[in-house]
């Protein structure tokens, strides 16, 4: 599926994926986090080779938080895999709280909470665990557009606070350049990386950036190859009789 | 929708041309037995010895001959033979005495048209090495019942007669299996298996029993089975009752006269008959299946009236009035 | 609005009583018009009779039988539940185990229980362990299901948080099992009664299963309705508990339910 990637992110940069359906932008993360196994290539992080399970954190489209926990005691499932003591766990996560919107909440089940507080907790989850390197596979996909872009500003002013080193896959190309330093396309079948754009837009950003005409610029380069690579995998769809 | 109803089109006629085919093969035994009345009989237990003279009037026209064809079959349970027997649902059943006392003082109007057998098969059985050879041997011991009223009132006697009563054994509910609880010492003897059928299967293991016979313990001599029908059917249907009275008269003639041959018939028509128990229990049943003078189903006011009143001493029915019509010899006699 | 809520929520209750007492009045009517004699089919009036004047010996009786469901499906719990977990846990359990415990329904009881009295003895203990083995099944293979209807996309974000496979087991597997147990737990209850009662067929001397034995050969029908009756109660209670104890330990399940069903409105 994927051939011939080449990623490098440096500590604390910010940067994105992109790419039509099915190119392997999953699979990526799901090697960078140990989840599976490259046939041919290698991992490094933070000059370890390797990619063990629980260095990086991960968090997927879905929240996966367990209905049968309060959000709190959600949020330090990680902690508690690790040992810590219930308690211990659950006052570290509680100086979180308010920050990722959570305040008031934290003894209610996950079916309470509304989509986007869903995804916080689930990102809490997340940043507990302390890694450097966090990876994001489309975490605002299944929110409607105005919870979205709430959840866009919220996550730049997380990350410039906690200063970790995030790789997002989305779909989305507006977020892609309002919240990165570099853009990754990802081209389908077989994944390659296609086209790689450094994003110069000044930070901190704010979402009015998305109007300005550099913006748009950016935008346009990004938008032409993506637009052929759309086209090309529906004429080899229509010709192979598939859907994607 | 219309790939629906073609599929139900072709399965109704299928299902039309099978049932037509059926009732053309089938049509042709029905005209054979149009002339033949259907009766039913209600058997007490599975197929034994004691029901050779039935099989033998099935199987030798004897039946056909009266103008019958008799289905006998054996009943999920057994104790329900006098309540179909009652409601109409069966023409004939086997049962015993005093379940048929109780019955008709509960309102089930059915009454005893022949004896089966002249005295009681049921008896208290020990394993001779127990050195149990008489009830008052059984004070302290286990006694395994199969859970039956009419069982523990027959040992309460048995014990009385010594001065002993249930009290002073250890009854214990066995279910149906008296002879393996017997021999594997679960319980020291047991009480509701006849001395000439279920003993037989333990000494063919090699065990010796000891038996102690109710009448000659203090029981009044009972009949330990009798066929029964309604009184309406009496009332109403009496020709069909006498044919098959005569019928069956003829067939344990024919048992009585070669009791070997009558198992041998059985297990024709019986393949699961194990001959290894039917053959030596039939020579042990035969005697009793007609009075002294060889009438078979022959039935003594004397032994019904005794055996009410012993009911009522027991506590176990209220009055005896009803004892008289509780039986009849009319069809017998016109069997004669 | 209130006010037909609340009427509304009364004629839920009303209605299925209102169904009851019809056909338990069919009942006596046809039985009083047809003449229907009481060996046969005895009056409901005369089944209440009968509740009452031999209450002492139905409830003495019904107490055994209720110790014989009691014990045996707690036995069945704990064999289902520890069966299950193996089961799911490792591929060679369920390999060997797992054609067992379906051959294990496939024997007929009536066949064992006779056997059964023979290799324990007399007493509680066969029927205790007749219980147990017609409980267990369902809550083993329903607990299964359970343990193996896991989110996969859980799995993996547990594995991201480092997760052993024991915590696996432990901190996702069992708690989606839930709700599967309680439906094994559920039908299990419900069969419970009726496995007491046909160990008690086969050689009893106690227990509403051998009084039903005992009073038919003395045509005591309405006696047999009324051990029936005190029977259907137990077997209703023993359900409704099992729901208390499904609510109280999946509160979460029920909130969400109310919940969403709340939404569409």
């Amino acid at each position: 599926m994927l051939s011939g990637v080449d990623l490098t992110v440096k500590e604390g940069e910010f940067v994105s994926i992109i790419g039509p359906s099915g190119c392997g932008k999953s699979t990526l993360l799901n090697i960078i986090a140990g989840l599976d196994q490259p046939d041919s290539g290698l991992v490094e992080l933070s000059g370890n080779a390797g990619a063990k399970l629980g260095q990086t954190g991960y968090m997927q489209q879905k929240d996966l938080l367990l209905p049968w926990r309060s959000v709190l005691d959600n949020t330090i499932l990680g902690l508690e895999l690790r040992g810590v003591p219930r308690k211990q766990a659950r006052e570290q996560a509680m100086e979180f709280t308010e920050a990722f919107g959570l305040k008031g909440f934290e003894h209610q089940y996950p079916y309470a909470l509304s989509g986007g507080m869903r995804q916080r907790a689930s990102f809490l989850r997340t940043m507990l665990m302390g890694q450097d390197v966090v990876l994001l596979d489309e975490p605002f996909g299944a929110l409607d557009a105005l919870t979205r872009v709430q959840m866009q500003e919220w996550l730049l002013q997380l990350w410039e606070s906690l200063n970790k080193t995030i790789v997002l896959i989305t779909h989305d190309v507006d977020e892609a350049l309002l919240l990165s330093d570099r853009v990754y396309l990802l081209s389908a079948r077989p994944g390659r990386a296609t086209l790689v754009l450094d994003v110069e837009l000044p930070r901190p950003r704010n979402y009015y950036m998305v109007t300005s005409p550099e913006f748009s610029a950016l935008k346009a380069r990004l938008m032409e190859p993506l637009r052929s690579q759309i086209q090309s995998i529906k004429s080899a769809g229509q010709s192979a009789g598939q859907t994607d | 929708m219309k790939f629906f109803t073609k599929r139900a089109a072709i399965l109704l006629s299928l299902l039309f041309v099978v049932t037509m085919l059926a009732a053309a093969c089938g049509g042709d035994s029905e005209s054979e037995t149009q002339e033949l009345t259907q009766v039913s009989l209600a058997l007490d237990w599975f197929p034994w010895s004691n029901h050779s003279g039935l099989f033998i009037a099935q199987e030798r026209g004897y039946f056909a001959e009266q103008g019958l064809e008799v289905n006998i079959y054996v009943p999920g349970d057994p104790s329900t033979v006098l309540q179909t027997v009652g409601a109409g649902r069966d023409d004939f059943g086997i049962s015993y005495q005093p379940e048929l006392l109780l019955a008709r003082e509960q309102g089930i109007e059915v009454v005893s048209i022949m004896a089966m057998v002249q005295h009681p098969l049921n008896s208290v059985m020990a394993l001779k090495e127990s050195g149990i050879t008489e009830p008052k041997d059984l004070k302290g011991k286990m006694v395994g019942a199969p859970g039956l009223p009419s069982d523990e009132a027959l040992i309460d006697t048995m014990l009385r007669s010594q001065g002993l009563t249930i009290d002073d054994v250890e009854m214990i509910n066995v279910g149906f299996d008296l002879i393996p609880a017997l021999i594997s010492k679960n319980v020291d003897a047991i009480v509701g298996a006849y001395w000439v059928h279920e003993s037989i299967s333990a000494t063919n293991q090699g065990f010796e029993l000891n038996i102690m016979r109710m009448e000659e313990n203090g029981v009044p001599d009972f009949y330990e089975l009798v066929i029964v029908a309604s009184e309406d059917k009496i009332a109403n249907e009496p020709e069909i009752v006498q044919k098959f009275v005569r019928a069956v008269t003829r067939g344990y003639q024919d048992a009585i006269a070669d009791p070997l041959d009558a198992v041998a018939l059985l297990k024709s028509v019986k393949p699961e008959t194990d001959l290894a128990i039917e053959n030596p229990g039939v020579k042990l049943l035969a005697p009793l299946w007609a009075t002294d003078n060889g009438v078979f189903g022959w039935q003594e006011q004397s032994r019904w009236e005794e055996f009410a009143d012993w009911m009522v001493e027991s506590g176990r029915l209220s009055s005896a009035s009803s004892a008289a019509a509780a039986y009849t010899n009319s069809f017998v006699e016109g069997a004669r | 609005m209130i006010f037909l809520k609340k009427a509304a929520g009364l004629l839920t209750w009303l209605l299925p009583v209102a169904i009851l007492v019809g056909l338990v009045a069919a009942w006596e009517l046809w039985v009083q018009l047809a003449d229907v004699p009481k060996w046969q089919l005895p009056a409901p009036s005369a089944v209440a009779k009968e509740l009452g004047s031999s209450s002492s010996l139905l409830w003495d009786h019904a107490l055994v039988t209720l110790q014989e469901i009691v014990v045996g499906f707690l036995a069945a719990l704990i064999a289902g539940l520890v069966l299950a977990g193996g089961i799911a846990y490792s591929r060679v359990l369920e390999r060997s185990v797992y054609p067992i415990v379906i051959a294990s329904q496939t024997v007929p009881i009536i066949a064992i229980a006779p056997l059964l009295l023979i290799w324990v003895g007399y007493g509680l203990t066969p029927k205790i362990i007749i219980v147990a083995l017609i409980c267990f099944y369902p809550i083993a293979v329903n607990t299964v299901d359970g343990l193996k209807a896991t989110d996969p996309d859980m799995v993996n974000m547990l594995r991201t948080l480092g997760a052993s496979r024991w915590q696996v087991f432990t901190k996702l597997q069992i708690p989606t099992a839930l709700p599967f147990m309680f439906s094994g737990i559920k039908i299990g209850v419900s069969v419970s009664v009726i496995a007491a009662v046909i160990g008690e067929w086969v050689g009893a001397s106690e227990g509403l299963g051998y009084l039903i034995t005992y009073s038919q050969p003395l045509f005591l029908t309405a006696r047999v309705f009324a051990a029936i009756f005190v029977l259907s109660v137990m077997g209703i209670g023993l359900f409704v508990l099992a729901v208390i104890a499904e609510r109280m330990m999946m509160p979460w399940h029920f909130n969400e339910k109310r919940a969403n069903s709340m939404r569409q409105f």
